[in-house]
């Protein structure tokens, strides 16, 4: 066989928009040196619907549905942020129990969040099948019993300034109370199906790995920063609803690879199954609606509300005029810090390493583009 | 789905091979299906229906169980849709007629009433409210003699029972024209020279006009056996025993919280000043078996009339204290109803035969008018009475938004806050402003149920029950003889686990 | 709720601290500060944003080493340009705002000091018609290369074609 000459072949091709394993519409111009990535630019807006745009022209109760539909896995979470936001600025006082299912509901959220990363993550690692379907699965059970709560498999639209739209149906404790007990054996079974798996490991460990301080200079935040070993978590460090009253604790690795995000997740899981335990067991009885008017007008001013979202720090800085609409809503994307900084490890990467880290970081482009 | 069976549990589908899975599928068997557990009610939203919609016959009739804001705030739940949508059809007797079911003085009432109905008016939210009091003013100015005639007459069943009523304020006017609408023969005790209370001794002649008073006191008159004026009842007068002893079979106190002196110019605060010395005047009353509270309100249990002394009912101010002419109204029909009970022994034919609620909603909507007038700040707390021309109080009475009703006006309320516009009505451009057309495309639909949140008539709902997939996108839109289908499409998704 | 601490708090306290020495170090370019809700706001001039930018991250009492959300307002004479910024050791948090005139639209970026503010800079750019001077990649983040709206701007409306039908202004 002929020997090749060793000057570089450099090569561009186009990583998506539409690739399964881009999750979702990202695209991203590589250039390749044989299997080695040169240089590596991420176009976004593929997704970009005008959400700030548009809710310019809506009332602050017609917003949610919208807010829906940019992070569109962990939907609850978005609306959180928002809704906080408003009451802080309208001084709204929600009931308690409004708090407690909020933050059960958002924890089984950020659990079906997970579940969703969890299998393509590794379908993308080349575990076929199984995995990716096992995770779906158990998805589908807090599914259902979001639908039922909420009336929607998705675009739920439960949460509102003041509390819920409506209160959990009977049955709910008892069903959430049993799913939150078979959660941690789930998670097991989860963990004894990949780690072990020599695939698996060697796909993950050591691949991607990023320092804390970059990562925090990047703005990342959420798992992909606590995998750098940076406990920051907003529901321990800047406690809101009633997050101070649960007892759990922040999960931090500090390899910052694709091995240790994928460990921060599983482990944040069973904190979270803790926290709906623990609220399940606290939950008052009372109303779960403050009374407010329709057409609410907000005093002038400006508040930016920031939550622990399932993918990081997710913030709703709210500027009013003292109208009825918001004089601008701007929404900050955990996902778009996230994947803005993963994106500098990309070059010098083989390309499946590329597809792992980009896969680790758990983007999802609604919530990128807007 | 049944419990799982480990179907590959000990050898494979290859016959040569010996595949042991039992450890993992072991572990699976662990994992259970909870909504095989513990049903729970589905609130899923599956589609949008109508239930009802002006120029559909779908068969549908409303309910009504639920009250509109303006009737559910007012003390007395005088129907103020229901009057207001009459005066929209032009129909201003059956608007009066009505209004005396929950409140007979409407003349009186709509000069000094604080108007709670129009703080709460649904059509606030969108632009001002429906000007409820000034109409009842209006109501009260244009209704015909022939049906004032027709309405004030004692009914021919009569029930042989007599009732004394002590004191002839708002509490005890109403008193004696529920009861004898019921068929009672009433008897009004006024310790003064004139009927009227304290709506003519504390409230200015120039805010509520003397004759206005003597019109109702007249109306109220035809119906009572006699208005005793100059009859005081307790000190220097008749005490309770005698009452019984000229065969009375009850008595009503309606003895009022108010002061004599009459205020001199626009009442400020209240439509009725406080009284201080209210024990002191109520002193009579223990010596006679009827007991007092801490302050000086002669005492009933919470939301009751009966009195300490058998077959002795109070009502209005004397045991609520001083407060609107609307609240002492509403305490007024309780009493009136439980005196019915005591003497008859079961309520009268006359609280359930009541104005056909059916007619009363009005078959148009104007969406253009605004608030016609409105009192100026510090003007004083109520609204000076303008009169309304004719044609003023049609349009605003059509801006009512019927709420409740379950039956869908047409108001666009919808229409407008639908966040992906999904939602088109179209109305006629005559007078009528009938809904010529209200189509819902489930192509832009997002079920985010704001159409539902926003609707003042309760039409729409969200139910489980769907029918979305289309091949057509014409067939995606659905109108609304689609939506006010009394079955649906398809069955319930959680139809079985229901079971 | 809890993060509303009562006055004279241990954050309270340090944000004022922090003030102080704002004003001491940057006294001219201030236009106004003001802590409320344990949080600083100072509203600066946009010349200024370099110099107290990297005030604010490197001096040692401040250490905002985090850029949470960078973002503009649209007025009627002036784009505000927004700085959420975060602690992370003393978890103190800082809203900068500087006020860039629409006639010369040019404010220095931030990437420099924070690599988070990339992005969040690209977007806001494009956006609200800003340049951030000294940004190292300075396309279009969101919108095609051809679009030159500036859609956050309030003259910009939206064309809902008849789909917005019923509503009034």
């Amino acid at each position: 066989m002929p020997q090749h000459k060793s000057t570089p072949q450099l090569m561009e091709i186009n990583l998506g928009p539409q690739h399964p394993a881009t999750h979702g519409v990202l695209r991203i111009v590589l250039t390749l040196d044989g299997e080695r990535v040169v240089k590596a630019v991420p176009h976004l807006g593929y997704l970009h619907r005008g959400v700030e745009k548009i809710v310019e022209d809506l009332e602050y109760f017609q917003i949610p549905p919208i807010l829906d539909r940019m992070d569109y896995v962990a939907n609850l979470n978005n609306e959180l942020s928002y809704v906080m936001g408003v009451e802080k600025l309208a001084g709204l006082k929600v009931p308690e129990r409004a708090e407690y299912i909020r933050v059960i509901l958002l924890e089984f959220n950020r659990i079906m969040s997970h579940f969703a990363w969890f299998g393509p993550f590794t379908n993308d690692l080349g575990l076929f099948g199984t995995a990716f379907l096992y995770g779906l699965r158990e998805r589908e059970y807090i599914q259902r019993l979001f639908e039922r709560t909420t009336g929607a498999r998705m675009h739920y639209n439960y949460f509102t300034y003041g509390g819920l739209r409506h209160d959990i149906p009977e049955g709910f404790v008892e069903e959430a109370r049993h799913l939150a007990n078979r959660l941690p054996a789930v998670i097991d079974e989860f963990e004894y199906m990949v780690e072990e798996n020599e695939i698996f490991r060697l796909r993950t460990i050591g691949i991607g790995p990023m320092d804390g301080k970059t990562a925090l200079n990047f703005g990342a935040s959420g798992p992909f920063l606590r995998a750098s070993g940076i406990p920051i978590d907003l529901r321990k460090d800047e406690p809101y609803s009633v997050y101070d009253r649960f007892d759990f604790k922040v999960c931090s690795a500090s390899g910052g690879d694709c091995f240790a995000r994928y460990k921060v997740r599983m482990d944040e899981m069973r904190e979270s199954v803790k926290i709906i335990q623990q609220a399940l067991d606290q939950m008052p009885d009372g109303p779960v609606r403050a009374k407010t008017t329709r057409h609410l007008k907000l005093p002038k001013g400006e508040v930016y509300m920031r939550t622990e979202h399932a993918r990081g720090e997710f913030g709703a800085y709210i500027v009013s005029d003292g109208g009825v609409r918001p004089y601008r809503l701007k929404l900050r994307s955990p996902s778009l810090s996230n994947l803005m900084a993963s994106c500098v490890l990309l070059p010098g990467m083989v390309l499946p390493d590329l597809i792992a880290t980009v896969a680790s970081v758990d983007i999802v482009l609604g919530c990128t583009d807007r | 789905m049944t419990a799982r069976r480990p179907l590959f549990f000990g050898t494979g589908i290859v016959r040569t091979f010996r595949v042991t899975v039992k450890h993992f599928f072991m572990k699976s068997l662990a994992v259970q299906y909870p909504h095989e557990r513990i049903p729970i009610t589905p609130v899923s939203r599956g589609m949008l229906w109508m239930k009802g919609a002006i120029d559909t016959d779908t068969g549908f009739v409303p309910s009504f169980t639920e009250m509109p804001p303006c009737q559910a705030r007012c003390p007395g739940n005088v129907d103020a849709r229901g009057y207001v949508g009459l005066i929209a059809q032009g129909r201003y007797d059956d608007a009066y007629e009505l209004h005396l079911e929950t409140n007979p003085l409407p003349g009186m009432v709509s000069r000094v009433c604080p108007h709670p109905c129009e703080r709460v008016c649904r059509r606030g939210e969108e632009d001002a409210p429906v000007t409820i009091c000034d109409l009842k003013g209006f109501m009260f100015d244009h209704v015909s003699a022939g049906r004032r005639q027709k309405v004030f007459t004692r009914p021919k069943i009569r029930k042989d029972k007599k009732v004394a009523v002590v004191g002839a304020g708002p509490a005890g006017l109403s008193v004696a024209f529920w009861l004898g609408k019921c068929g009672y023969d009433v008897v009004i005790f006024e310790k003064l020279p004139t009927a009227g209370g304290a709506l003519r001794a504390a409230i200015a002649p120039s805010r509520l006009p003397v004759d206005i008073i003597d019109q109702e006191v007249d109306d109220i008159r035809k119906m009572c056996v006699a208005i005793r004026t100059n009859a005081p009842v307790g000190p220097g007068g008749l005490s309770l025993d005698d009452l019984f002893a000229k065969d009375f079979d009850a008595v009503f106190l309606g003895l009022g919280a108010h002061r004599k002196i009459p205020v001199k110019g626009q009442a400020k605060g209240a439509d009725t000043p406080p009284e201080p010395s209210r024990s002191e005047k109520n002193a009579w009353l223990p010596e006679q078996g009827v007991n007092l509270d801490d302050q000086g309100n002669i005492a009933v249990e919470t939301g009751a009339n009966q009195t300490s002394r058998a077959a002795v009912f109070a009502g209005g101010e004397a045991i609520l204290g001083p407060g609107v002419t609307i609240t002492s109204l509403g305490c007024a029909r309780r009493a009136s109803q439980a005196i019915d009970v005591f003497l008859n022994g079961a309520p009268s034919d006359y609280w359930t035969n009541g104005f056909p609620k059916q007619d009363t909603i009005k078959k148009r909507y104007d969406d253009v008018t605004p608030r016609l007038a409105k009192a100026k700040p510090g003007e004083g707390v109520l609204n000076p009475v303008h009169p309304m021309a004719e044609k003023e109080a049609i349009k605003q009475a059509e801006r009512c938004l019927s709420c409740m009703t379950e039956e869908c006006i047409g108001c666009h309320i919808c229409e407008k806050y639908c966040p992906p516009q999904a939602i088109k009505i179209t109305t006629s451009q005559d007078k009528t402003r009938h809904i010529d057309s209200y189509d819902i495309d489930y192509g832009k639909c997002q079920l985010c149920e704001t159409c539902v949140d926003v609707c003042p008539t309760r039409t729409l709902t969200h139910t489980p029950e769907f029918e979305t997939a289309d091949y057509d996108h014409a067939d995606m839109t659905y109108d609304k003889d689609k939506m006010t289908r009394q079955k649906p499409l398809r069955v319930d998704i959680y139809a079985k686990e229901k079971k | 709720m809890a993060e509303n601490a009562a006055p004279g708090s241990k954050n309270q306290t340090h944000l004022l601290e922090i003030e102080r020495l704002l004003k001491g170090a940057h006294g001219q370019a201030l236009v106004a500060t003001e802590v409320r809700n344990d949080e600083l706001f100072a509203d600066i001039s946009p010349a200024a944003v370099p110099d107290i930018m990297r005030w604010l991250r490197d001096d040692k009492s401040c250490r905002f080493d985090y850029i949470r959300c960078l973002c503009g307002v649209d007025y009627p004479d002036h784009v505000t340009v927004v700085y959420h910024l975060f602690a992370t050791k003393t978890k103190s948090k800082i809203t900068v705002r500087t006020d860039v005139s629409k006639n010369s639209p040019a404010v220095s970026s931030v990437t420099d000091i924070w690599a988070g503010a990339d992005w969040p800079e690209r977007e806001t750019a494009e956006m609200f018609g800003l340049v951030f001077e000294g940004h190292p990649d300075p396309r279009r983040l969101l919108l095609t290369d051809d679009n030159d709206a500036m859609p956050l701007r309030k003259d910009f409306k939206l064309d809902y074609g008849d789909a917005r039908r019923g509503v009034s202004e």
